[in-house]
């Protein structure tokens, strides 16, 4: 059980068209401090929720209008991350199946056991909030690099690639006193301790462009 | 037959010797040419029935020389039985003058001498020369015309066999639909008699509703090759309907005059009740959906109790958990039992009118052999237990008292009954069995068992077997037993269960026999 954090403004988002099950799920999860908000349904919560929110989202399979697994394309389609715990009721497995495929975080079938919803949601929220600081430190990388001329660039670039500051110096056409010049600029700007950070952090930019292709 | 009188004559002469009788002739030589020059044999006798002239046409055809038979009587060359009577012929004309045979012609018997009879017309002409009288006798051989004749007769009398012995329904009528022939089938299928069949129309002969269109159908036939079909009703002489396809078509008679036309019925009274067997087929799956209802109601319900369910187990826990987290008050704790409380109150609502929905049709009681029932839902069952490997048997008692009851309540536990059998054995071990039997007990009770071969219940099963959503199904709610059983109760009956004797299941339904 994660203690409340009042900097960490994650919640429970609710969606469920019955009220009674969205709001006792909401004071379930309240009574071990997690925040949540609650929907009647799929569009309410498309309407208000913001990528930039972290939480996760409990959501019933089967509801009216939009169902749990359109929101759930909908969400993909968007490019939205939120974690998806869905609820199923009687005989929906072979949806939930579905949902496990299509990249829901877990689901719970009805009625579940308090722990079992209380853990699910809980492990939810990490991996949200572990999501989003990775994304955050990738955020702050891009800043970094994106603040180092062109020469830095080429010349990180070349470092990481494994070749020495002679080599550089001699392939520019620079003085190798130049090339150590640069390159302080460089670990300044990316804030790297030594050549290996930096060939850390850049192949991280590098993963993260890739996966976003 | 026989070769008529060929030479009458009032004073017949003593019969002149053959020589003298040939010599008469005035051009003897001219006569002898013109006779055996003539294809067909001729014969001339004189007024006492001698033969005076043999013609070589006839000494071919009867293997007599003339030496052989002139002078001889003509009797020669008849059969005996003819031959008896051929002078009393002969007599006859001359008493009467009435010709018999002169100049009319006639089919006789001739023999040949070595003894063989052969059919020939015979066309007789009588003659005066002079003193000479006599009969001229002109033979044809028509031994090949008798064959063909014989031929047509046989293969007409085959057709008329085939035609009256035919499977079919066939008959001929005229172009204005009278019925001019039937054969036996059409008789048959029709049950009219021969007689009542014929110069009637089969227009006449269907029921009211469906004649207009027949009649129209007729009329429409006029030229060779017309034809049409149509299904008709036709109105049977025992008060009963017979359902037949018709088909009519157009043909000319033999002599190419006039239009006939051949109808032909088949019976189609079998298609008929097998329609009316998919009817009741389809009837049965109705009752039968209605039936299934109850567990189509016991899953939809599922959704409808797991939501106040869920909500209970949520608000007792946040309950709980806030409590013991010191997150809540008084007052907040009382709200959340509230709403417990109408949560607890919407289950309890939907299994009410559930119970409401078995409960609304107890006024229906109604005298039921159970052993209809039975039969009713295991022909229902029975595609679908095949169709798993599994045999329903029926063991039922021929002397069953009837029960009082609601025959679709009661057929609702024994199809739920039967279906956890079959539930029961879906692992399957080999020859695998549902059985249901009847019988009657003592004290005016009528008790109906399903069994099955399978592995029986755990004993922690069976002893809540009754209560509400205990299951051992995965998809199963846990109703269904608890409502047979007090579909049961209210029959003032009982739903027992115990451990059939080779282990399986076995489930007693116990119902009070009917009283008047």
């Amino acid at each position: 059980m994660s203690p409340p954090n009042a900097l960490d403004s994650a919640r429970a988002f609710v969606v469920d068209d019955e009220e009674a099950v969205r709001e006792s799920i909401a004071l379930l999860l309240r009574s071990v401090g997690i925040a949540s908000r609650c929907f009647a349904d799929a569009r309410t919560f498309m309407a208000d929720y913001h990528p930039d929110d972290p939480g996760c989202l409990v959501l019933d399979v089967r509801m009216p209008r939009m169902s749990g697994l359109e929101l759930q394309d909908e969400l993909n389609r968007r490019g939205w991350t939120l974690p998806l715990i869905f609820i199923t009721g009687h005989g929906d497995v072979s949806m939930a199946v579905e949902a496990m495929q299509a990249g829901a975080f877990d689901f719970l079938q009805k009625p579940f056991k308090d722990d079992d919803l209380i853990r699910r949601v809980q492990k939810a929220l990490e991996h949200d909030r572990a999501q989003r600081q990775q994304r955050r430190g990738l955020t702050e990388l891009q800043h970094r690099y994106d603040s180092l001329t062109p020469r830095e660039r080429e010349i990180a670039e070349r470092l990481v690639a494994g070749e020495s500051n002679k080599v550089v110096a001699i392939d520019l056409g620079l003085s190798e006193r130049t090339i150590e010049l640069h390159r302080a600029h460089v670990m300044e700007k990316m804030v790297a301790r030594g050549l290996a950070q930096l060939v850390q952090m850049i192949l991280q930019l590098r993963g993260s462009s890739r996966g976003d292709r | 037959m026989s070769i008529p009188p060929l030479a009458p004559d009032e004073n017949p002469l003593p019969a002149p010797p053959a020589e003298s009788a040939r010599t008469n002739f005035a051009s003897e030589d001219r006569l002898s040419a013109l006779l055996d020059a003539a294809v067909d044999p001729i014969v001339l006798i004189d007024s006492a029935g001698r033969i005076l002239r043999f013609s070589r046409a006839a000494e071919r055809l009867f293997g007599y020389g003339s030496d052989e038979v002139l002078g001889r009587n003509v009797k020669l060359l008849m059969p005996q039985a003819y031959a008896q009577d051929h002078d009393q012929y002969i007599h006859r004309y001359q008493q009467t003058g009435t010709p018999r045979i002169i100049g009319i012609g006639r089919e006789v018997t001739a023999q040949r001498k070595d003894g063989s009879t052969f059919p020939i017309d015979l066309s007789v002409g009588e003659f005066r020369s002079g003193a000479e009288q006599g009969f001229v006798g002109i033979l044809r051989d028509i031994s090949e015309r008798k064959r063909q004749e014989q031929e047509l007769l046989r293969s007409t009398a085959e057709l008329r066999l085939i035609f009256d012995n035919a499977p079919t329904a066939m008959s001929i009528t005229d172009i204005r639909g009278h019925i001019l022939d039937a054969n036996h089938a059409c008789q048959v299928l029709l049950g009219y008699q021969r007689d009542d069949l014929l110069q009637r129309r089969y227009t006449d002969l269907t029921v009211d509703e469906d004649r207009a269109a027949l009649v129209a159908d007729f009329l429409s036939l006029n030229a060779v090759d017309d034809s049409f079909s149509r299904e008709v009703r036709f109105r049977t002489p025992d008060g009963g309907v017979l359902y037949a396809l018709l088909y009519a078509g157009v043909v000319c008679d033999i002599e190419q005059r006039s239009l006939l036309m051949i109808v032909g019925l088949i019976d189609r009274s079998a298609l008929f009740a097998a329609t009316r067997e998919a009817d009741e087929l389809r009837d049965r799956l109705v009752h039968a959906g209605r039936l299934g209802m109850l567990g189509e109601m016991v899953s939809g319900i599922a959704h409808e109790v797991n939501q106040p369910l869920t909500a209970i187990a949520n608000y007792a826990n946040a309950g709980r958990r806030l409590l013991q987290n010191g997150l809540t008050d008084a007052a907040e704790l009382v709200s959340i039992l509230d709403k417990i409380g109408s949560q607890a109150d919407r289950a309890g609502q939907v299994i009410r009118s559930l119970r409401s929905l078995t409960r609304k049709r107890e006024q229906l009681r109604e005298r039921l052999d159970c052993n209809a029932l039975i039969e009713d839902v295991s022909r229902l069952m029975e595609l679908d237990l095949r169709a798993n490997g599994l045999r329903l048997q029926l063991k039922l008692s021929p002397a069953l008292p009837p029960v009082h009851g609601d025959a679709v309540q009661i057929q609702q536990v024994v199809l739920n009954l039967i279906r956890n059998a079959a539930e029961a054995m879906q692992e399957r071990r080999g020859d695998e069995f549902v059985r249901v039997t009847s019988s009657a007990r003592a004290r005016a009770v009528v008790e109906i068992c399903v069994s099955d071969s399978g592995p029986g219940l755990s004993a922690e099963v069976e002893d809540r077997l009754f209560e509400p959503f205990l299951t051992t199904k995965a998809e199963g709610m846990g109703l269904g037993l608890s409502i047979c059983k007090s579909i049961v109760s209210a029959h003032g009956g009982e739903l027992l269960y115990r451990r059939g004797e080779r282990g399986g299941a076995e489930f007693v339904l116990r119902l009070p026999t009917a009283t008047e």
